[in-house]
């Protein structure tokens, strides 16, 4: 199986072009309304969709919208193993950058053959067409430089640009099927399969292999559950000073382990034993009086074991009552 | 050779059919006059849900809803996910989201977050056991069964490895010695 992945400039004719490739080679169209009905079977509708349109993209993406283009490089990362595909935008070039078994191309064309276009279905001034489309294309960049961090105009992202008001979709399509076979994209189910499997492609939720270094296993073990359930997490970004000298600088401070930014929740966790706790007991209570604002969830020991081992991570504490079987079924929450 | 054993037996199968008794008064009443589902979060819930229907006094529609599970294995599944989504529409109903346990509140809130976005005319909670020590992410429930420390409880519903549902009480587990 193989993948084509075609980024376009607004009115370049890239959705033509994508058609086109796939109707020759077989390979299944992943367009708006393909997305639709992949969105739909994770649970989304058209609305949110729209939440997640790069032709949309929202000046300060908030959490819901992460959520969504997970909802979409989830749907993608499924679509791949199964079928060969022609992803037409979303970034798709980013999302499978480093998968050998894939074609990323560019379609642009000239701003006066965009215009063109454009104008032969919204009657516009010159100058207001090109405004029209460089704010598409603004949009575009924008959304994959959100939710991706990268560069869409960058050209090294691209195996192939084509420029359809000198190629047409015709001699386009043709280059890219000539581009395709020499890649040798084709055939790979098995091979994208296992790449998507081990975690490469970008934007994977990988925040708890790759972020900071934790202090212990099991706050890695916290980050990769809360990677599962979508929430985002911010390891030890803060310190609440707890008592400073006649200087005015701080001499004590506590810095809860983890920060979810969209439930304004600290979290802190501790395996430490018995005779350490009463320390951090202390440092808690004083956190609280001096930040009453603060919203703190402290876990405790066995507490903290036992809901890190409820998600089958970490081998049973034997004899230990309060710890649960390590491979329950984690649903139930 | 099974390295875990039943411990005591924490809400007996008559303590369970009472509460289940008393919710469903209360839901029937909460609920009168109005068109409601009931989902199931399967496959816990499932036990719970067929019961506290048959409490009701009033009509309702019963739906599952099952989504994928963390485990050691979850790395390469990514991120949580529906994998049987409700077959009713429920735009414009009364959703009342029927648990098994909620401890952590992380798949509920995945849950809610995804059926609040389908327009349901209210959205609430009702969940046999409620283990609020683990909580990370709140939520407000309507309806609880009963409050449970944190021990690892099995039975009516709740697995270990799959066994233990069809117990008609909820027990604890304890690992071997």
């Amino acid at each position: 199986m193989g993948i084509i992945t075609i980024a376009r400039q607004a009115e370049s004719r890239g959705e033509a072009l994508a058609e086109r490739i796939a109707a020759d080679l077989g390979y299944t169209l992943v367009d708006r309304a393909h997305l639709e009905q992949l969105i739909q079977s994770h649970g989304l509708t058209g609305r949110e969709l729209d939440d997640i349109d790069e032709e949309q993209a929202s000046p300060a993406p908030g959490p819901a919208d992460q959520v969504h283009v997970n909802y979409l490089q989830e749907a993608l990362l499924d679509l791949a193993v199964k079928e060969d595909l022609v992803v037409l935008g979303r970034g798709g070039q980013i999302l499978f950058r480093d998968c050998p078994w894939t074609l990323h191309v560019k379609v642009v064309a000239s701003m006066a053959a965009r215009r063109t276009i454009l104008q032969a279905r919204q009657p516009v001034p010159d100058a207001e067409a090109d405004a029209l489309l460089a704010e598409a294309d603004r949009q575009r960049a924008e959304w994959v430089r959100q939710h991706y961090g990268a560069d869409w105009a960058d050209p090294t992202q691209y195996d192939l640009v084509v420029r359809t008001d000198r190629l047409g979709v015709e001699e386009g399509a043709a280059l890219i099927r000539l581009a395709a076979e020499q890649r040798r994209i084709g055939a790979h189910l098995a091979e994208i399969g296992a790449w998507i499997e081990s975690g490469r492609a970008e934007g994977q939720p990988e925040q708890a292999t790759s972020g900071p270094a934790f202090v212990h296993p099991s706050e890695a073990e916290l980050a990769r559950v809360l990677d599962f359930y979508r929430i985002r997490w911010e390891y030890e970004p803060k310190s609440f000073p707890l008592a400073w000298n006649e200087a005015g600088q701080p001499t004590e401070a506590f810095t809860p382990d983890f920060y979810l930014p969209d439930l304004d929740l600290y979290l802190e966790l501790t395996t430490l034993k018995q005779s350490l706790v009463t320390d951090k007991n202390r440092k808690v209570r004083k956190l609280r009086e001096l930040y009453p604002d603060i919203r703190l969830k402290v876990f405790y020991g066995r507490d903290f074991r036992s809901l890190i081992q409820k998600y089958g991570v970490s081998p049973l504490a034997p004899g230990s009552a309060t710890a649960g079987p390590a491979d329950r079924e984690a649903r139930s929450t | 050779m099974r390295s875990e054993t039943l411990g005591e037996v924490v809400f007996s199968a008559e303590q369970i059919a009472s509460r289940i008794g008393e919710l469903g008064e209360e839901i029937s009443r909460d609920y009168a006059g109005r068109d409601l589902v009931l989902a199931g979060v399967l496959r816990g819930a499932a036990f719970f849900l067929v019961d506290l229907a048959r409490a009701l006094t009033i009509p309702a529609a019963v739906d599952f809803i099952a989504i994928s599970s963390y485990g050691p294995s979850s790395k390469a599944s990514g991120v949580v996910r529906i994998v049987k989504d409700l077959e009713e529409e429920i735009a414009g109903r009364h959703l009342l989201v029927v648990e098994d346990i909620v401890d952590t509140g992380l798949t509920l809130g995945y849950l809610l977050r995804i059926l609040r976005e389908r327009g349901p005319a209210s959205l609430q909670v009702c969940t046999l056991l409620d283990r609020s020590v683990r909580r990370i992410v709140e939520h407000p429930i309507a309806y609880r069964g009963f409050e449970i420390p944190d021990k690892f409880v099995v039975g009516y519903g709740l697995d270990y490895q799959q066994r233990y549902r069809n117990l008609p009480y909820i027990a604890l587990l304890h690992p071997a010695a």
